[in-house]
């Protein structure tokens, strides 16, 4: 039986630094971004098999789902950009970085495996209190409890990260693509999209005793979003901008709304009172999750969802 | 005696030097880009290998939650490059950071400056005088 699995461990690692080479060494993008998204899969099963079902949902809704989905997006406009001018390959550049890498890995290798085998952390603090903390599953107990002002924190960066697109990009950079339509994907859509809140508002509800949570859903309704805006069937002249900002920000007030409003009961910051604890934590993961989605979903648009009628403006 | 934890770690640290090498070496950003979010994978998987090491063996949760919340913020570090990197082929027509070159305050526009060598940089003068934005086609 640990044979079996000391196989199974050698060919994910093998996979996984194959399918890495493969992803910066093809000359072609499209084949590059599409061994990136099987290397995304390749990291499921890496987390499935490392006891960390949370990351695997994750990792298959956004570092094989989205991220994968940003790079085709990025790579459908290099392609179609006329080549600049290349210029011959500097080969021997190469070889002094070449020359730190492999001195630097075999280092790492060393100063990982030096490591003391048996890792003193705080687990069993965590499986003492969690039922304190309001959440069984342990990873949702220190996201949203033990450890809530980084997730506080990361929503900001996330919020942060789409007004920058906006400024930089600004604007729905997808509408050009309209003419072509694709009846299988706008059928499949159709089928799958109340299928996908269903399980987006699943998965959030189950995080509290099961792997799942925020992110895990906020990223299928983000993927949902791109579904849709890839088939063409969204409309974003029904989405009002006004309610596009403030889904966006929707998750980081709640947030704040909860950490600040406990401090009325005499606690600190974002100490919740245990008899709350699940509560207050399902209404910060509903939001959050509302956020996540939009916020994930504009940022593949380029920063801005909701846009005017479709044929309206000459702006692409 | 090499534990499944150690050698899932020794593959994070030998994808960190595949990822890093990209990073330093390839020119065209969006492989820049790919190998970014192969380094920051790779350091995901050396934490959670490394979170096996338990006396009962059940795993530690701490580092799954800072995982987790790595996973996403490197999806927005991905999507703001990425916006960066349109952006700048949008400015220059380039896919690629030029060779340092010295700064040429001769030439018209900042990008020209700093040296790109810009695809139509009259037109692109005219064209942001007159306040209008263009998208990448």
């Amino acid at each position: 039986m640990s044979e079996a699995l000391w196989i199974l461990d050698i060919l994910l690692c093998g996979s996984l630094v194959w399918l890495g080479c493969q992803a910066l060494m093809m000359p072609d993008l499209y084949r590059a971004t599409a061994s990136f998204i099987a290397f995304g899969v390749m990291m499921v099963l890496t987390w499935a098999r490392l006891q960390a079902p949370d990351l695997a949902l994750a990792e298959a809704a956004i570092g094989a789902g989205i991220t994968g989905a940003l790079l085709l997006s990025v790579v459908a406009v290099v392609s179609e950009s006329k080549p600049a001018t290349t210029e011959r390959r500097r080969f021997w550049h190469c070889v002094p970085t070449g020359m730190l890498i492999v001195l630097l890995v075999p280092m790492l290798g060393v100063a990982l495996l030096s490591l003391p085998m048996e890792a003193v952390g705080l687990a069993e603090e965590v499986r003492e209190h969690s039922v304190r903390a309001g959440a069984t599953n342990l990873v949702t107990a220190i996201l949203l409890n033990y450890r809530s002002y980084d997730t506080l924190l990361e929503i900001a960066v996330l919020l942060v990260a789409v007004l920058a697109a906006r400024s930089l990009v600004g604007g729905s950079s997808r509408s050009g693509r309209e003419d072509k339509s694709f009846p299988l994907l706008t059928g499949f859509v159709r089928v799958v999209a109340p299928l996908m809140v269903v399980t987006a508002g699943y998965v959030l509800w189950v995080g509290s005793h099961e792997p799942g949570g925020a992110f895990q859903s906020g990223c299928l309704l983000a993927s949902l979003g791109v579904l849709l805006g890839l088939s063409g069937l969204h409309a974003p002249h029904r989405l009002r901008p006004k309610l596009e900002d403030l889904l966006l920000v929707l998750g980081l007030a709640v947030f704040l709304i909860v950490g600040v409003g406990v401090m009325f009961l005499r606690r600190n910051f974002l100490e919740y009172p245990p008899e709350a604890a699940d509560t207050l934590i399902l209404w910060i993961e509903a939001a959050g999750a509302a956020s996540i989605g939009v916020i994930l979903a504009a940022l593949f648009v380029g920063g801005r969802l909701a846009g005017s009628p479709p044929g309206d403006e000459g702006r692409c | 005696m090499l534990t499944h934890g150690d050698l899932f770690a020794l593959c994070g640290a030998v994808l960190f030097g595949i990822g890093l090498f990209g990073i330093l070496a390839c020119r065209h950003l969006v492989r820049k880009v790919i190998a970014l979010n192969l380094t920051s994978t790779s350091v995901f998987l050396i934490m959670i290998a490394l979170s096996i090491r338990t006396p009962d063996g059940s795993p530690d949760f701490v580092p799954h939650a800072m995982v987790l919340t790595g996973i996403v913020v490197s999806l927005s570090a991905t999507a703001l490059a990425l916006s960066l990197i349109r952006r700048l082929h949008r400015e220059t027509g380039q896919w690629e950071l030029p060779d340092v070159l010295p700064f040429d305050s001769t030439r018209r526009t900042p990008a020209g400056a700093a040296g790109y060598s810009v695809v139509d940089e009259e037109s692109r003068v005219q064209r942001s005088a007159d306040g209008e934005a263009t998208d990448d086609r």
